[in-house]
């Protein structure tokens, strides 16, 4: 296994309690497999990302369980490891890829062609700017495998996307991993990025995986009642239905599970408007 | 009688650099062509779809209809009596200093009709009592019913929503989505329903218009626009839609990007990505008939 994750905890303490952001989180993900993430924002996608690559914003933090990289264990690790360890063994690639870039820096050669970029020489010397956004998402791409990285974690790299420059962008996550066995964990909250691209499937609610299994398996007889109302909430093209399915809100919840475990035995935390806004101040749907 | 008639409309945006510059670098003038002879007519109750990628000029087609941009060329009639917008972003149209109750009041704060308020929150799915709080206090679902409510309060009969769901989770994608079939079945509403998502289009639409680089190139009803889709864009734009069915049908690769609208290609726009161009798609633009602008449709060669 390239990636182990087991029963990960992760928590925000704030004046008013602690919000437990990822609860007994496990899985794995083995060489040339894309993982997908699915959930709403607030499920925990974007945080379990940022708990295995080591880049949780304080306060929030790691307070059980274990990541481990190819048998190694690197939760851990000192930061200095860390910052090693990200970039050269693990390959990240954010959401927008205008803020991703150095607006002052040149874009590589190299790193180009891979991806498919034409003629990568007359881009050597251009600045991002320069390129639409599917470019610079293939730019970003590149940057995360120069060295050739045993894991990608990849967060909603086609959100921001046309449909078109989408289709691209997965077509080439997909052969990357099947050509270099990396392990792809790919985050995203559309199903129909997950169906094309993944093998397995996690899906995230509140904090928890509630499902985990393959990709056809969670899509076509999917067993728990949330991944169920999450499936027929989604428009499909083929069969326009009358009525969405009304799943409740996985963000929601959270902050009503966390109401209940701060309003503990003296009483107190009876503030919501106080805790949705520390919610927001741990950024945590980011 | 349509209650919107688009007719050849087109605008111009100009982009060139500042005098001085033009003249220092003997550069012309640079204008954008965002809209170019567009025609449209929407009927009574019914919603009308157009989808197209980033920068093919939905949202300007949007500004132009609500009056926000004046058309270039061409005309626009209108025979109802109000129009509003729904716009994407549910946390930068509610300005966050007001009170929700002045939000929504605020088309008809002359008229002074507090009651008429919390009518109009209930009907959005919201408590009355809302009314009092401030946008920050509300998920990004509950603000776009916010912004529902402020369009709905000067009763219009034709709704313009450019990306409403775009920004929200799919969960609450559906609940909004199923808010506004609610409502147009209610108060006999017209909606033009603009989204680079197909599917969500095809969920609400009854006709979907395709745009590319300002003109539409088909325009259809939405079932048979997503059944048996004509224009060769429209065909690539659905192959590029991921497929949750996973049938594994073939997929043809998606050919290039949109082209700089600056320096639009010759002819049909779309030739150097079609791979059904011919000499005369690369020299003629074609004319929009039955319901499609292509060479290769029209002569019957796909």
């Amino acid at each position: 296994m390239t990636l182990e994750v087991r029963d990960l905890r992760v928590e925000f303490p704030t004046r008013r309690g602690t919000l437990t952001a990822l609860d007994g989180v496990s899985f794995s993900i083995a060489p040339g497999e894309v993982l997908g993430v699915v959930g709403e924002s607030g499920a925990g996608k974007s945080i379990t990302g940022l708990a295995i690559i080591g880049l949780l914003e304080p306060p929030g933090r790691i307070s059980a369980g274990e990541v481990r990289l190819e048998g190694r264990r690197i939760d851990n690790l000192p930061p200095e490891e860390m910052r090693k360890l990200r970039g050269r063994r693990i390959g990240v690639i954010f959401q927008d890829p205008l803020t991703s870039l150095n607006p002052l820096y040149t874009i590589g050669r190299q790193l180009l062609g891979e991806v498919g970029i034409p003629a990568p020489a007359a881009r050597y010397g251009h600045y991002p700017h320069q390129f639409s956004g599917g470019m610079r998402q293939r730019v970003v791409i590149a940057l995360a495998l120069a060295a050739e990285p045993r894991l990608l974690i990849a967060d909603e790299p086609t959100t921001a996307l046309d449909v078109s420059i989408q289709a691209q962008i997965i077509a080439l996550l997909k052969r990357l991993a099947a050509d270099r066995s990396a392990a792809v964990m790919l985050i995203t909250h559309d199903m129909g990025v997950i169906a094309e691209t993944a093998h397995r499937v996690a899906v995230m609610y509140a904090g928890r995986i509630v499902e985990v299994g393959s990709v056809r398996d969670v899509i076509h007889a999917p067993k728990h009642p949330y991944t169920v109302g999450l499936m027929g909430s989604i428009p499909r093209i083929a069969a326009k239905r009358s009525r969405l399915v009304r799943v409740p809100s996985a963000l929601r919840s959270a902050v009503r599970a966390l109401f209940r475990r701060a309003s503990g035995p003296d009483g107190s935390g009876r503030q919501p408007r106080r805790l949705l806004a520390a919610c927001r101040c741990l950024s945590w749907s980011a | 009688m349509p209650l919107l008639k688009l007719e050849r409309v087109s605008r111009d945006f100009d982009v060139s650099p500042p005098w001085l510059n033009r003249v220092l670098d003997h550069e012309p003038r640079r204008i954008l062509r965002a809209v170019d002879q567009v025609s449209l007519d929407i009927d009574k109750g019914e919603t009308v779809g157009l989808v197209g990628e980033s920068g093919c000029g939905k949202s300007t087609v949007a500004r132009l209809i609500v009056g926000l941009y004046a058309p270039t060329e061409g005309r626009i009639e209108y025979c109802g009596r109000r129009l509003q917008m729904i716009f994407q972003d549910p946390y930068a149209s509610l300005n966050p200093r007001w009170r929700v109750h002045d939000i929504v009041a605020e088309p008809i704060r002359f008229l002074g009709t507090p009651q008429k308020v919390e009518e109009l929150l209930r009907q959005v799915g919201l408590s009355p009592d809302d009314g009092e709080k401030y946008p920050h206090e509300f998920s990004g679902g509950q603000r776009q019913r916010i912004s529902i409510a402020r369009a709905l309060a000067g009763e219009p009969d034709f709704l313009v929503c450019d990306e409403p769901t775009s920004a929200l989770d799919v969960s609450v994608q559906a609940q909004i989505l199923n808010l506004m079939s609610d409502l147009q079945r209610r108060l006999g509403l017209t909606y033009l329903f603009i989204s680079h998502n197909l599917a969500v289009v095809s969920q609400v639409a009854d006709r979907v218009g395709v745009m590319y680089l300002g003109r539409i190139v088909e325009l259809a009803p939405a079932a048979q626009l997503f059944s048996r889709p004509r224009h060769p864009y429209t065909r690539m734009l659905l192959d590029a839609v991921p497929d949750l069915g996973m049938s594994g049908r073939p997929r043809t690769p998606v050919r290039g990007e949109v082209p700089n609208p600056l320096a639009p290609p010759s002819g049909c726009t779309f030739h150097p990505r079609c791979p059904h161009a011919n000499e005369r798609c690369r020299r003629e633009v074609p004319a929009f008939i039955d319901g499609v602008a292509c060479h290769a449709v029209l002569e019957g060669r796909i």
